[in-house]
């Protein structure tokens, strides 16, 4: 394991943050952690950086206590982004390799590639005020990256990027994992975790309510959800027998049945409403996993839906 | 632990720290500010001590037109015209004062007086007169019997003409007593005398100087505390706001980051000052009747007192410096830091604002309690000891004055290492406090966390 965190607990004043959450980030893996807002994700994350200080457990690197050593082999984009204003991109790059003591010589010979990889290499003497704030972020990723960390802590990385960059930080999330290295990144928008993790892990409430690798979580929920397009009203598929939740999206209705159902019957009593498109049993998405995990607690649902619309 | 992994764990530390101290320094120096900063505030400082006396030297270039009525009788008009002949303008050769005409004007024939007198009023309405000395028949009576009408002041022309006219008069008058004694000898006996001080080596000292010196000395430590400090706060509270801070102390420990900020910042304060130093000593060896006043000289190259105010003013430097990050690291915009801003000023300030009385008497029991008060001793101590001494007979370290410093020396450094260590413990959950106002009781859970 790259990093344990054991029983962490981190208590404020009115709440319980983080509760006796254990974790375990293998190396060279993409790790997800995924929750609601406000769930702990945050304070997890600060508590590895050494940010916070949590009240008990302890979080181990490499097997031994986090140390001093381990500010310089981690990258990390906190979730309030923020950059010296004043200086050009090369000399606030420049800065924050030099914090991780990294060559300034490698760092010359990076900056473009980097730069060029994220459609800044124009603004490369610019003042950082001058960039937009999706520039900025795209910035303040380079830095987090560009002293070839061994470990990257992301938090919320994509929250106001658009689509195309969202693509393009991936990518190079791929790429940092093909060159071996380890990504732990926290989000509450379910799909960008199921596109990237290998593992993952659901905090709600400031417990972890499911960890695992994707495929592990996925196939412990088994094949019980079925995804139809049809055209006409698709409400009477709610009441019929079997059908134990109900999603409705533009495009397509999402329905979980019990385990002894027949798919096979629920589809004729559709095809003799309503005319067919598609029929498709499909592993559930994160979604419906995080949904029916944290199901005992329904305040959840209303946050996590309004991040998924 | 072993010795050498706590030196290279000491030696990485020290490495962060240079990074950033190295950050702070060079996004200082090499802003346009600072540039500016560095030309404009000695011509500022330069035309605020030197401007107003140097306005006030200026001599007026033109003569200044003059009439006198004289009503008395007794030649003061002409005597008086006769004294002022020697002043000359600028140029040494032509008289500062060109008199018209003196109307002399018997007592009982007020027809005459009253034209003359319209006449001249309406030519120093006209500007073609600026004064017009009267004497009336009471001058040598009463005080008021001689004034001038003018249409515009001038301090010196009245300071001139007041001495002029009261040894006149003075004279007359005792003429006028029968007294038998030399007039002369009289005038001399009552003259005021200057009383000078003497140290205890035989030089001429002159307490206004001491103190005009002592003051610089504190003004530049207050001026120097207030920019640098302000700097540190503002800085602190930048990164807070830009949310940077966060990936500051991802890199390097939340003390680094402060220790870099202080030393940092306060070296570029200094490159300022000691360019000025510099610029200053060039400009006196080099530049010609620039050697000034022997007191002075005698007081700012005192080695024993250059010594302790560098000291005095490195430490004051630094406990403000650290005590305005933690100002920075507390409140979360400047705005909210302006109102913790009087109560330092008031600090700084103090021994200015009491200055009088600490000079009267620089070892009074109030002064020296003073002193003893880190918020104080940099400005205190630096003002005592340019009052004390210069007075002494011998400049060895060896006496009572240095042994208080040396004493108010350690407390300060002690202070010093106290509220560095105190501030690193609030500085390093404060910066990352945001939005909220953080009380008292909060801050003292940060210091015991």
């Amino acid at each position: 394991m790259l990093l344990e965190l054991k029983n962490i607990r981190k208590e404020y004043e009115d709440k319980v943050a983080v509760d006796s959450l254990s974790l375990e980030i293998p190396k060279g893996v993409i790790y997800g952690i995924i929750g609601p807002n406000g769930a702990g994700k945050t304070t997890t994350i600060r508590m590895v950086m050494n940010i916070t200080i949590p009240d008990s457990g302890e979080i181990l690197f490499e097997r031994k206590q986090v140390d001093e050593t381990f500010r310089d082999r981690v990258g990390y984009l906190p979730e309030e982004r923020g950059l010296y204003k004043k200086m050009t991109l090369t000399e606030v790059v420049n800065y924050m390799a030099a914090l991780k003591d990294y060559p300034s010589s490698k760092v010359k010979e990076k900056l473009d590639y980097w730069l060029k990889r994220v459609d800044l290499l124009e603004y490369k003497d610019k003042k950082v005020e001058e960039l937009s704030k999706g520039m900025q972020q795209k910035l303040q990723f380079i830095t987090t990256i560009i002293h070839e960390p061994e470990i990257i802590i992301l938090d919320e990385i994509f929250s106001g990027l658009d689509p195309l960059n969202i693509e393009l930080i991936k990518d190079i999330i791929m790429d940092l994992k093909r060159d071996g290295k380890t990504i732990l990144f926290s989000t509450h928008v379910m799909e960008q975790a199921e596109k990237l993790c290998d593992n993952l892990c659901m905090i709600s409430q400031g417990q972890k309510v499911l960890d695992g690798t994707l495929t592990e979580i996925k196939s412990k929920f088994g094949k019980n959800s079925i995804q139809i397009s049809i055209e006409g009203d698709g409400q009477f598929i709610k009441e019929l027998p079997g059908v134990k939740s109900f999603r409705e999206t533009n495009n397509y209705i999402e329905i979980k049945i019990d385990t002894h159902s027949d798919t096979n019957q629920i589809l004729k009593s559709v095809v003799d409403k309503v005319l067919v498109k598609r029929f498709e049993i499909v592993e559930p998405s994160l979604y419906e996993i995080f949904i029916e995990t944290a199901n005992a607690d329904p305040s959840d649902f209303s946050k996590m839906g309004g991040q998924h619309a | 632990m072993p010795t050498q992994a706590i030196l290279a764990k000491w030696g990485d530390s020290m490495h962060k720290f240079f990074i950033v101290f190295k950050h702070e320094y060079t996004q200082v120096v090499k802003k346009k500010s600072f540039l500016i900063g560095l030309i404009i505030t000695p011509l500022f400082l330069g035309l605020m001590m030197f401007g107003p006396a140097m306005l006030a030297k200026q001599k007026s270039s033109t003569t200044e037109h003059l009439a006198v009525i004289d009503q008395s009788n007794e030649n003061i008009g002409n005597e008086f015209v006769e004294s002022i002949a020697n002043y000359q303008l600028e140029d040494s050769t032509t008289a500062y004062y060109n008199v018209d005409k003196v109307f002399e004007i018997d007592t009982s024939n007020t027809e005459q007086f009253n034209r003359i007198n319209d006449s001249l009023k309406n030519l120093i309405i006209e500007k073609d007169l600026k004064y017009l000395l009267v004497v009336t028949p009471l001058a040598l009576t009463t005080d008021s019997g001689i004034y001038i009408v003018s249409s515009a002041d001038n301090i010196v022309t009245y300071s001139r003409f007041r001495w002029q006219l009261s040894r006149i008069i003075s004279s007359k008058r005792l003429e006028l007593s029968e007294i038998n004694i030399p007039i002369d000898s009289v005038l001399n006996m009552t003259q005021r005398i200057d009383l000078v001080t003497k140290d205890l080596k035989g030089t001429t000292v002159s307490l206004e100087k001491k103190f005009f010196i002592a003051f610089i000395f504190v003004m530049m430590i207050y001026m120097l505390i207030l920019i640098n400090g302000q700097m540190v706060m503002r800085s602190v509270i930048d990164e807070k706001n830009s949310r940077i801070m966060e990936v500051l102390v991802s890199s390097v420990t939340p003390f680094q980051l402060m220790l870099g900020k202080i030393f940092g910042l306060g070296a570029a304060t200094l490159t300022q000052v000691l360019i000025w130093i510099i610029a200053g000593l060039t400009f006196a060896t080099f530049g010609s009747g620039m050697s000034g006043n022997q007191t002075i000289q005698d007081i700012i190259f005192n080695p024993y007192l250059l010594i302790y105010f560098v000291i005095f003013f490195i430490l004051g430097f630094l406990l403000y410096s650290t005590l305005f990050a933690l100002l920075g690291a507390v409140v979360s915009n400047e705005k909210e830091a302006q109102n913790f801003l009087f109560p330092i000023v008031m600090c700084l300030i103090l021994p200015i604002v009491i200055g009088m009385y600490i000079i009267q008497d620089p070892n009074s029991l109030v002064a020296r309690i003073l002193s003893f008060i880190p918020l104080f001793t940099p400005t205190m101590m630096v003002l005592r000891l340019n009052i004390i001494i210069p007075s002494l007979m011998s400049n060895s370290f060896f006496q009572p004055a240095f042994y208080e410093a040396t004493l108010a020396v350690i407390v300060l450094a002690c202070s010093v290492v106290g509220v560095i260590w105190l501030t690193a413990k609030i500085f390093r959950v404060g910066i990352l406090m945001h939005g909220k106002r953080v009380t008292l009781p909060e801050i003292i859970k940060w210091v015991k966390y």
